[in-house]
């Protein structure tokens, strides 16, 4: 089994043309490859996948700290209000009864989050250290968590359609609050982040040992 | 495998830069958080603890602490102490505001209040309760906070004076009653504490700026709850400060512009009052001169508090009414203490001045005299007179009435006159005896031989009048002379139907009379309907007297001497007549004033 960049070929993503990978370069990091064909910009894998990936993933996990400890919106009724963080929010349901409800929010707005930032460090620091430990699985997981992530922006959309609705003066009223933001903030980022990272890289280093070996 | 390789075109390579953009994301998120984080820890208040005897709808996390309807802090924790018998509030105060936190900062529950002067706290019926908060002024705040059961009435924005009031019973007064300046609520009782040493009861009251302005040392204060009712001489009175006063009571106060106030300085007290009479009746007792005077009339309708007028403006009142023994003979008699108003009587209050403006008076005659004030409750008052015919003083009773103000010597005695018989104490039978005496001197004089010897002489002159006059008019004698003598002769016929007249109405007035006499006492309207008649009938007698005397004069000056019995005897009739009639229409005219003086009067 063989890969196209260990054939030392790539492909466009637009035109689909393969072209060879010049000799002795290194595209990963310094090089910014042009297809031959349609002149777009062409990688055998993202470049600076890894670091970006760690930015994205770094500046969700600053932002999650206040996304869950300062609330997202503040609830008026009848004059009387209070801000609600995500968590607090979570367990009004929960008191309220509304078991199901509490549930789809725990998950999509803390478990998932949370849940992806944990698989993208540990498939960062298992790329980082060349791991071996099923390949299969950590690109499943990879899979899962790019398709999940988007699933997160549910607590966002909630809140931009009760801002959006529940406008009735003091007898009834929502506003969206910072934490709202850097919620909506760190899904946003978590998602590119998911996105930056090549799962390719989980099997590179895999390759290069059978390769090698 | 190479021939394919060989066959592909080779990718374009170009320089790329080394930085990537892409960390400038992580490096705005950790400012946008490291910003967030100071904004939460400075945003983050200190904490106190707040015990209260209940908790009253606190809640965890949720109730707000509230200063001038804006949000300073919040509570956070609610626990019990460990004894079980109060609840402990851990309440985080705003930084703003937790640098303003001293420690005589006051913490309330503002909860839905009715009370009689109005509504508070109503909006918290929806939102829930909140705590109220005054922080007083700076110092070093406390740690923990005892909150107050109520909120306070006071608090420390507002500027005003805080007053003591002492009193011996609280009456219908309480905290938050109103304190009002001419119907004005300028403020509020505070508190009150009783002393129990004595029993006496310290009232608080806190008195707004600018009104505290208005109390001065000479201010009165009385305590206005209530209806105050007063039945004197000038009628019946009601006072009433307010409604509310009505309900939960109330003080107020007033400074009289006369008196000389000085301005308050630090927290005094002040006597309350318990009625505005009794605040507006009473000086000091430096601004007081005190008499005793000895009555030998009834002091029935006296009392203590029955006024002293001089001109009938009010100058002092009836201290005490006491009886003790004369210690000459041994008899019991009245003393009546009586004060009279230093300000009354000097224009500056001086003592001094005073005692010399009645000494003055006095040694002109001046007396007290007891007068009937209202025939329906019958009271009196002293009238401080100057007779017409003032008692002369010798020397050693001027001394006597040395009205000096006694200091640790007896009294002064002020001199007294016995009342006069006056129309209140009307006397019928006074007037018919006066009447009868006119009546009789007229009949006597009608009787007399002297009349009946000018009448005939009279007619005898006006015949020879007529003699002469024809006996002229055949000798053919000028006008002038026969407008005499016809004038005498009308003259002298007038006079005779004159005194036929008088005659008559002399009879009507004995039977008037009589008729008064026996009526008087029993009926009012009797007496009114006769004292009409006797008006008409003395008006006409007068008129009818007048005449006479004038054409009596007339006619007697060119037929009698001058200094004729007939004449003198007339003379005195027509006063005695005339006086009587006075005595009548005055009669008749208290009577239309005062119909009931007839009844009331003795």
């Amino acid at each position: 089994m063989k890969t196209a960049r260990q054939s030392g070929l790539v492909a466009c993503h637009f035109c689909h043309t393969l072209s060879k990978l010049p000799e002795g370069v290194d595209d990963i990091n310094d090089t910014y490859l042009q297809c031959p064909c349609c002149q777009s910009s062409i990688h055998s894998r993202i470049p600076s996948s890894l670091s970006r990936t760690w930015a994205l993933l770094i500046a969700a996990v600053i932002l999650y700290i206040p996304a869950n400890t300062l609330p997202i919106m503040t609830v008026t009724l009848w004059g009387d209000g209070q801000p609600d963080t995500i968590m607090s929010g979570v367990i009004h349901l929960m008191d309220g009864g509304m078991w199901p409800l509490a549930l789809l929010i725990f998950v999509a707005s803390i478990f998932i989050p949370i849940l992806k930032l944990i698989i993208l460090i540990g498939l960062l620091l298992s790329v980082h250290f060349k791991s071996h430990w099923k390949p299969k699985d950590r690109t499943v997981l990879y899979r899962v968590t790019e398709f999940v992530g988007r699933w997160s922006m549910v607590d966002v959309f909630v809140i931009g359609i009760l801002v959006m609705l529940v406008q009735f003066g003091n007898t009834a009223n929502v506003t969206p609050d910072i934490g709202a933001l850097s919620f909506a903030s760190v899904v946003i980022l978590t998602m590119f982040a998911a996105h930056t990272f090549d799962p390719r890289l989980i099997w590179d280093a895999i390759n290069h040992e059978q390769i090698h070996n | 495998m190479t021939e394919l390789k060989t066959s592909y075109p080779s990718a374009q390579v170009n320089p790329k830069s080394r930085f990537s953009l892409i960390w400038i994301i992580p490096i705005t998120a950790a400012i946008i958080g490291g910003w967030l984080a100071f904004k939460y820890y400075s945003e983050r208040g200190t904490f106190i603890t707040i015990i209260f005897d209940n908790a009253a709808g606190i809640e965890k996390n949720k109730t707000p602490i509230r200063y001038k309807d804006v949000q300073v802090g919040k509570v956070k924790k609610l626990s019990l102490t460990s004894d079980l018998k109060k609840v402990r509030v851990t309440a985080e105060i705003f930084p703003d505001m937790a640098e303003n936190l001293g420690s005589n900062t006051r913490f309330w529950v503002v909860s839905p209040r009715i009370t009689f002067q109005g509504v508070s706290g109503i909006e918290t019926l929806l939102s829930g309760v909140h705590i109220g908060i005054d922080p007083g002024t700076k110092s070093a705040p406390l740690e923990i906070y005892h909150g107050l059961s109520n909120p306070p009435l006071i608090t420390t924005g507002e500027k005003g004076t805080r007053i003591s009031l002492k009193t011996d019973s609280l009456g219908s007064l309480d905290i938050g009653s109103p304190i009002y300046y001419h119907k004005v609520n300028v403020g509020e009782v505070t508190s009150y504490k009783l002393n129990p040493q004595d029993g006496s009861i310290n009232i608080f009251i806190y008195v707004h700026e600018p009104y505290d302005a208005k109390i001065k040392t000479s201010t009165r204060f009385w305590n206005a709850s209530g209806v105050e009712l007063n039945l004197d001489s000038a009628g019946v009175s009601v006072r009433m400060e307010s409604l509310t006063s009505l309900l939960i009571g109330g003080i107020a106060f007033e400074t009289a512009e006369a008196e000389y106030g000085k301005e308050l300085n630090g927290e005094t007290t002040f006597k309350l009052y318990d009625s505005y009479k009794l605040a507006n009746d009473d000086t000091q007792r430096n601004n007081k001169l005190f008499y005793l005077m000895y009555f030998k009339d009834s002091l029935h309708g006296l009392s203590e508090d029955s006024l002293v007028e001089y001109g009938g403006v009010k100058v002092g009142k009836v201290e005490s009414i006491l009886l003790a023994k004369n210690r000459s003979n041994d008899q019991m008699e009245t003393i009546v203490k009586v004060s009279f108003r230093i300000d009354r009587f000097s224009k500056h209050a001086d003592v001094l001045d005073a005692v010399e403006t009645l000494k003055n008076l006095v040694s002109r005659g001046l007396q007290a005299q007891l007068t009937v004030d209202s025939l329906v409750t019958g009271s009196k008052f002293i009238s401080l007179v100057t007779p017409k015919n003032p008692p002369a003083y010798s020397k050693g009773q001027q001394n006597q009435l040395a009205l000096s103000p006694s200091e640790g010597k007896q009294t002064p005695i002020f001199p007294t006159a016995t009342a006069q018989a006056s129309l209140l104490s009307f006397d019928a039978t006074e007037i018919t005896q006066e009447l009868n005496k006119a009546i009789s001197s007229v009949t006597t004089l009608i009787n007399s031989d002297d009349i009946k010897k000018t009448l005939a002489g009279l007619a005898n002159t006006s015949e020879s009048i007529s003699k002469i006059t024809t006996q002229l008019e055949n000798k053919g004698f000028s006008g002038e002379l026969m407008d005499t003598l016809s004038n005498a002769k009308t003259t002298t016929k007038d006079i005779s139907l004159l005194i036929k007249e008088t005659r008559k109405t002399m009879a009507s007035i004995t039977k008037s009379t009589s008729i008064l006499q026996k009526d008087a006492s029993l009926s009012m309207k009797t007496f009114n309907n006769v004292s009409n008649k006797l008006q008409r009938d003395t008006g006409k007698t007068l008129a009818s007297i007048d005449k006479v005397s004038l054409t009596l004069d007339k006619g007697l000056k060119a037929t009698l001497s001058e200094d004729s019995a007939l004449q003198y005897r007339l003379q005195q009739l027509i006063n005695e007549l005339s006086e009587a009639a006075k005595s009548f229409s005055v009669l008749a005219d208290t009577i239309q004033r005062k119909p009931n003086s007839i009844i009331l009067g003795k």
